[in-house]
């Protein structure tokens, strides 16, 4: 016999509350659900997975606007870094070179020729710098910028010629053309200039 | 093309079976898992509450269903923990709270023998209730017919001779405070 068995059975020849104890611990073991507990059971976990579904849609949904957002805006980002990226390069190239150029330039430096020392062959030499300005090498030298085109923004004044050149492009061309040769017929004035106090 | 509709298809067959794996195993165990429930909470509500979210339980478990060796070993332990669980965060609520005859009282009684055996099981809870939870686990899993001692060592994590000392003990200290509260028989 069951060790338990055989304990259940010295329990009921206890006496009344034995017996009593044992029918109602069965009892609890026998607790009987309301009728139907399988359908509303069923019924239950029914509406939850259907409920599960709707919500896994509606998350697909969402995620799937969320990266058409981000696309979106990427896409928004990008072309507005690209109408900006020309305007600033053009404006700050233009200054840049402008600046460098005369950064970079030496100075023209007046040619101290000796009258003994006028041979053809060694003029070219004399008339080279005997050296370069040290200010202008450590001005040209300075580092880079970080980031290119300069972020800086165009001054007054570069705005104004700007729009001038925009408006007016065959003018502007033209007094562009005029002051180049001026510049061209000064140089040249300067040079002969330069040739007449060496002889 | 044919291998997306070959992928449907085999998911639809899949949900169709873990759905026909869920149904069977509301319609076996569901009694058995109420009772365990029932036999922790005391409450006829609260028992059916906690049936319903072992079987939740189940449902999100998903396809891990069909790799479950034996389901009813499986849902009794599921079942318990969730019962405990409740147990300890709501009062277990007094059995004064039920319908008289709703569950533990015999059909065909007369109203006299239905309210003693009312009040008598309102004891009985009350004194297992105040029982060590080591010795009224063993004892309360005991009094389930559809659950073997060796699913009971199982499932409090014991030996199968430690469940029965336990119920055993767990009777004795029970029938003393039974006696106790009755006053010794002439």
């Amino acid at each position: 016999m069951d060790p338990m068995e055989r304990e259940r059975d010295r329990v009921v020849e206890g006496g009344l509350e034995d017996q009593w104890l044992e029918s109602a611990l069965i009892q609890f073991g026998k607790a009987e659900p309301r009728v139907g507990l399988e359908n509303r059971l069923l019924a239950n976990l029914r509406a939850e997975r259907a409920q599960a579904h709707r919500r896994r849609r509606w998350w697909r949904a969402l995620g799937m606007v969320a990266s058409l957002a981000a696309i979106l805006v990427a896409v928004r980002v990008e072309e507005r870094d690209r109408e900006r990226k020309p305007e600033s390069t053009a404006a700050t190239s233009t200054t840049n070179r402008a600046e460098a150029r005369e950064l970079v330039q030496p100075r023209p430096i007046p040619q101290i020729v000796h009258p003994a020392t006028t041979h053809p062959a060694t003029e070219a030499v004399l008339r080279r710098p005997a050296h370069r300005p040290t200010r202008d090498l450590a001005v040209a030298s300075t580092p880079k910028l970080a980031q290119f085109p300069s972020p800086q923004p165009l001054s007054e004044q570069e705005r104004i010629l700007a729009s001038y050149v925009a408006k007016y492009p065959e003018h502007a061309a033209l007094v562009a053309q005029a002051r180049a040769e001026a510049l061209q017929q000064d140089s040249e004035e300067e040079a002969a200039g330069n040739v007449g106090n060496i002889r | 093309m044919i291998a997306e509709s070959a992928m449907a298809g085999e998911a639809i067959a899949l949900a169709q079976q873990e759905d026909d794996l869920l149904e069977t195993a509301v319609r076996e165990h569901a009694r058995l898992v109420y009772r365990i429930a029932y036999s922790v909470l005391h409450n006829p509500a609260d028992a059916e509450d906690a049936t319903q979210e072992i079987f939740l339980r189940v449902l999100r478990y998903g396809k891990k269903l069909a790799a479950v060796k034996d389901q009813k070993a499986w849902l009794a332990t599921i079942a318990w923990r969730v019962a405990v669980g409740r147990r300890k965060n709501t009062a277990v609520v007094a059995a004064g709270a039920e319908e008289p005859g709703e569950t533990l009282a015999s059909p065909g009684y007369g109203a006299d023998r239905i309210l003693l055996e009312q009040e008598r099981n309102a004891v009985l809870e009350r004194l297992i209730s105040a029982l060590p939870s080591q010795l009224r686990d063993a004892l309360v899993l005991s009094t389930l017919e559809e659950i073997a001692p060796r699913e009971v060592a199982s499932m409090l994590g014991i030996s199968e001779a430690a469940v029965r000392s336990r119920s055993f003990r767990a009777r004795e200290i029970l029938r003393e405070r039974l006696l106790a509260l009755t006053g010794p028989r002439t």
